[in-house]
């Protein structure tokens, strides 16, 4: 998981994208120490203190863990749960679809 | 003179009981910040300890070798916190503490999954805390407590609740609950019935994160499908920053709901 998004965030580090996280973990001084010493770089809300019961995931409805969303340069959900592979493509479609808008 | 220092005994007498109440909520609470803060350092070693076994070379020896005896008790011999006497310690405490020992219950409810600590706290509640509004703090997380006390216990408990609470915010978890638990014992139609009919009843007067749970499907539904705008999240980052999902508009985004645990 982790290892695979750095390499994402590193190799469109300069495209117009971002990886943004719902962070899920109660202990918010865990996961500071965490993410420091996985090297995550990338931006996360923090679901609060309740963990997997904190408020953003459950108005999203999130059941499963990782749930991912992938949203276009207008906001709009165009793929869901992707992983490995299959994340990279769906990214590299949107924005090779926002470079043809010429955007 | 006389007449002053019996004013001031009238209004020490006035101050004392409440001043002695304040103390005993107060103790109650430092006593509950020592037990978490207590089980989650112990909850972290035990974790670290976890990693270091699986990061030495001789677990990584073992499992290349599909060793998984060895590989086992490498990761057996990392000490667990004890569950049991941590559960024991706070029904202990909820039993010192009376009207402000609910809390250490619903927090043994939630993190400490022994079958007599179930148990335990499953008779207090029934004896001592039915009317209780804290109740709504252990029907948030009480999953572990309803394993180990069997479908049955729960149901009974369950029972109880919502025969004696006259809470809405306790009602409405309860019925949820319940729902939840014909839903896992593969019901029958009638069944699915009763189900459905407890959570339209639990829907009708529940508050806060029940309703917000509740509402998930339906949000689900309606904004969150492939080809909708997504709605925004206003939050924080780890830092205390505040920021959005729209801030990135303009840009391809995923979004990863995830943790370390």
């Amino acid at each position: 998981m982790i290892p695979h998004e750095r390499s994402l965030v590193d190799r469109l580090k300069d495209k117009p994208f971002a990886l943004l996280g719902v962070n899920s973990d109660e202990d918010k001084a865990y996961y500071a120490a965490e993410q420091k010493a996985m090297g995550v770089t990338w931006r996360s809300f923090w679901n609060g203190p309740k963990g997997t019961g904190g408020p953003i995931s459950t108005r999203w409805n999130v059941r499963g863990w990782p749930t991912i969303y992938v949203m276009d340069h207008k906001g709009v959900i165009r793929f869901t749960n992707v992983r490995g592979e299959k994340m990279d493509e769906a990214v590299d479609q949107l924005l090779a679809e926002m470079a043809k808008e010429g955007k | 003179m006389r007449f002053r220092s019996a004013l001031a005994l009238l209004a020490l007498a006035v101050v004392v009981p409440s001043q002695a109440g304040s103390t005993q909520a107060a103790t109650a609470a430092a006593e509950y910040d020592k037990l978490v803060a207590e089980w989650k350092a112990e909850t972290k070693a035990s974790r670290e300890a976890a990693k270091a076994v699986q990061e030495s070379p001789e677990y990584k020896a073992a499992r290349e070798a599909k060793d998984n005896k060895t590989a086992s008790e490498l990761m057996g011999k990392v000490k667990r916190p004890d569950q049991k006497a941590y559960g024991e310690r706070a029904i202990k405490l909820a039993d010192q503490f009376g009207d402000d020992g609910m809390r250490f219950l619903a927090y043994a409810a939630g993190n400490f999954a022994d079958k007599d600590v179930v148990k335990g706290i499953a008779e207090r509640v029934s004896n001592r805390y039915l009317a209780s509004p804290g109740l709504a703090e252990l029907l948030e997380k009480p999953m572990g407590m309803f394993n180990g006390l069997g479908a049955e216990g729960a149901d009974e408990l369950l029972a109880k609740i919502v025969g004696a609470t006259k809470h809405d915010t306790v009602k409405s978890w309860a019925l949820y609950w319940q729902s939840v638990q014909i839903g896992r014992n593969k019901p029958n139609d009638e069944q699915k019935a009763k189900a459905a009919e407890l959570l339209a009843a639990a829907e009708k007067i529940a508050t806060g994160d029940l309703a917000d749970r509740l509402m998930g499907p339906r949000f689900a539904k309606e904004r969150l499908q492939i080809g909708m705008e997504a709605p925004d999240i206003v939050g924080e980052d780890v830092d205390g920053v505040p920021f959005k999902l729209s801030d990135y508009r303009g840009k391809v985004v995923v979004l990863d709901f995830w943790g370390f645990w």
